[in-house]
């Protein structure tokens, strides 16, 4: 943890310093430096039995019926700046009604853009960011401008998954001049992330809008095998700290996007943080966790927007135990179908997800099975003076056997109505 | 109404028809060359650029032509598609409040204005004839061209039924016709016409299959993420 802190600390402070040096040659010219602050607060109606995951429940959703009717989401500050002509840098910090009340990073990056030579254009990210999946979140500090509640596959990326590292891509028109297919080619190197997998397997999948910043504890559920005294509170604290440094061997995510104008793109990857799942250390597990992950995006006649993201893959950690699956060993799946539909001054989308996480180890009063599905009915509406209005309404279906750990049924119906207010303020105009 | 008003009318009456009366004394001696360019479907082209070149030569003046103009607003080059005549200098005025950082690879002209907002860069002279596609370093999804053409007969399809090219000498033409919306050695062919002092026209019917119209065709979905 202390090596991974300095690294972070490191890159944080160097980045804020070239920032901070380009700002004075520079002045504050807002077409080079941009500034956001975006503030978010909901009114919330919860109908669930279960306790929120922030509060060591099994819930999918962010909020829970102890929570108050009017909560705060989130007050973020992003910085987006050309250092010189072709670097540009990006920090993304934030504060959060649910987290310790302080400002911390959720991204922070350099991004070097190299003046194209010829059809290739190279793009090189240097920092902590996200690995290029969702198709949702392309709003300001990774939000999204089709709903407030993302779906499965991207609430778990908020969650879990941030690369520490270089990311280069590669991009060409396919088939010469006047072509409007293009190809796009991406492969990522990082460190950090040892401990992802640990909140899927022991949690499940959640669907929210709350991403975890860097140095941040999240409460694990109080589930039999967690509890004060068992084997795996040894090495496993009761919360996680799904970016940290385990066994510090480096990890990988690297795909492909193929693109048809603005009508069609299909993208594919594969994430493994190629954790040693016997490494500990901080009070985090090493958890070998791996995925494939497809992405289509379309546009449709009547101007319909179709997207769909779809993952599947594994996590494990501990020694080899039985059937060559280890201590706690997961296959997990997930995927989602979206239509948006933007008018002039407001958007539509519905959205359904489908997720699904295999037990497959044989550890006892360990049982992470779950299977669930979801429907997201959004509707966003931009208004005066830089505000956002955003209504939603959710149901959560699932089955997780682990609720009867708590004294709850293992089957969930869970719905949620939340109106949400942003108000944004930038030093530019788009 | 007042008597001023009724003066005012009469003025704006009579100075409308001597504009007529000088241009027709302009144009006596040429004429307008209108050119539908249609698909397959019979549709017009919203994306193309037609020109003609005289056989004889018809230029006897060596102005040098007015500064063109290549606007960047609301994240997008304004117009899509530039035709200008070999030796005219394209100015890049920046109107957004996000920098853009202008630059093209191609062998027509390759060139490059650094990171700027207003309007930061000298204008750039385009001297050889030949596309120039241009793009933001900033903003990948950004781009446009420009047709460098060796005469001053040109026009521009965008949006409209016709292209129109007014002030036509008369005499033998060779009128061409470029569309991004086809690879570069997949033009249509050129059509030869004989201008007279009467307006002329000239139908061109694209047999090949256009790439998708540049331009956002659903805004529904965030495509510039990446």
């Amino acid at each position: 943890m202390v090596r991974l802190l300095k690294l972070q600390r490191l890159a944080m402070v160097s980045t804020m310093l070239l920032a901070g040096q380009a700002i004075a040659q520079t002045g504050l010219d807002a077409s080079r430096h941009r500034w956001t602050v975006r503030g978010s607060s909901s009114l919330i109606s919860v109908d669930s039995r279960d306790t929120s995951w922030l509060d060591g429940g099994l819930s999918k959703m962010r909020y829970d019926e102890t929570d108050s009717n009017t909560v705060f989401d989130r007050l973020l500050i992003e910085y987006e700046g050309a250092l010189t002509p072709t670097l540009i840098a990006q920090i993304d910090a934030d504060i959060m009604g649910d987290g310790d009340g302080s400002f911390d990073l959720t991204e922070a990056f350099l991004e070097w853009r190299p003046v194209p030579r010829s059809a290739n254009r190279h793009r090189l990210k240097l920092g902590a960011f996200y690995p290029r999946a969702s198709l949702e979140n392309v709003g300001v500090g990774w939000s999204s401008p089709y709903s407030i509640s993302w779906s499965a596959i991207n609430t778990w990326l908020a969650e879990e998954i941030r690369l520490f590292g270089a990311e280069w891509t590669l991009s060409r028109p396919l088939g010469g001049g006047g072509s409007a297919h293009r190809l796009d080619l991406f492969a990522a190197a990082f460190y950090g992330n040892d401990p992802s997998g640990t909140l899927l397997a022991w949690k499940g999948w959640g669907l929210h809008d709350r991403q975890t910043r860097w140095r941040e504890q999240l409460p694990l559920p109080s589930i039999p095998v967690l509890q004060p005294g068992t084997r795996m509170r040894q090495h496993q604290d009761p919360h996680a700290q799904p970016f940290l440094e385990i066994d510090h061997e480096p990890g990988f995510h690297a795909g492909a996007e193929w693109r048809y104008a603005d009508r069609v793109s299909l993208a594919a990857s594969r994430y493994d943080n190629r954790a040693d799942p016997l490494s500990t250390a901080d009070g985090q597990y090493g958890w070998r966790t791996v995925f494939d992950h497809i992405a289509l995006r379309a546009s449709l006649p009547w101007n319909l927007g179709l997207m769909a993201q779809w993952m599947r893959g594994t996590t494990a950690m501990g020694s080899v135990i039985g059937a060559g699956r280890r201590v706690v060993d997961n296959d997990y799946e997930a995927s989602f179908v979206m239509l948006t539909r933007r008018w002039d001054s407001f958007r539509l989308s519905l959205r359904v997800d489908d997720f699904e996480v295999y037990d497959a180890d044989v550890l006892p009063n360990d049982n992470n099975y779950e299977n669930g599905d979801a429907v997201t009915l959004a509707y966003m509406r931009k208004l005066m003076g830089g505000l956002t209005l955003g209504v939603e309404w959710q149901r959560i279906d699932s089955m997780r056997p682990a609720r009867e750990y708590l004294g709850l049924a293992p089957d969930a119906d869970e719905r949620q109505l939340r109106v949400q207010l942003s108000w944004q303020l930038s030093n530019h105009a788009d | 109404m007042s008597g001023q008003a009724l003066r005012q009318i009469s003025r704006a009456a009579a100075a409308g028809w001597l504009g007529v009366l000088i241009c027709a004394a302009a144009t006596a001696n040429a004429a307008t060359l209108t050119v539908a360019v249609t698909d397959r479907a019979g549709t017009p082209v919203s994306d193309a650029v037609i020109y003609a070149v005289p056989s004889h030569n018809a230029r006897n003046d060596t102005a040098t032509p007015p500064t063109a103009v290549m606007d960047q607003r609301e994240k997008a080059f304004v117009p899509h598609l530039l035709v200008v005549e070999t030796g005219t200098a394209v100015e890049f005025p920046n109107h957004d409040t996000v920098g853009h950082h202008v630059y093209s690879f191609s062998d027509a002209k390759s060139f490059e204005l650094p990171l700027y907002s207003g309007r930061a860069h000298a204008p750039i002279v385009f001297d050889t004839p030949g596309v120039v596609d241009i793009g933001c370093n900033i903003h990948d999804h950004m781009e446009a061209h420009i047709v460098i053409v060796d005469t001053p007969y040109f026009g521009v399809m965008s949006g409209s039924d016709t292209a129109a090219i007014v002030d036509v000498p008369p005499g033998q033409y060779t009128v061409h016709v470029y569309t991004p919306r086809l690879p570069p050695r997949s033009q249509p062919a050129p059509h030869s016409i004989v201008i007279t002092n009467s307006a002329a026209h000239i139908d061109i019917s694209i047999e090949q299959r256009l790439r998708p119209p540049h331009g956002r065709t659903n805004r529904s979905l965030e495509w510039s993420a990446y």
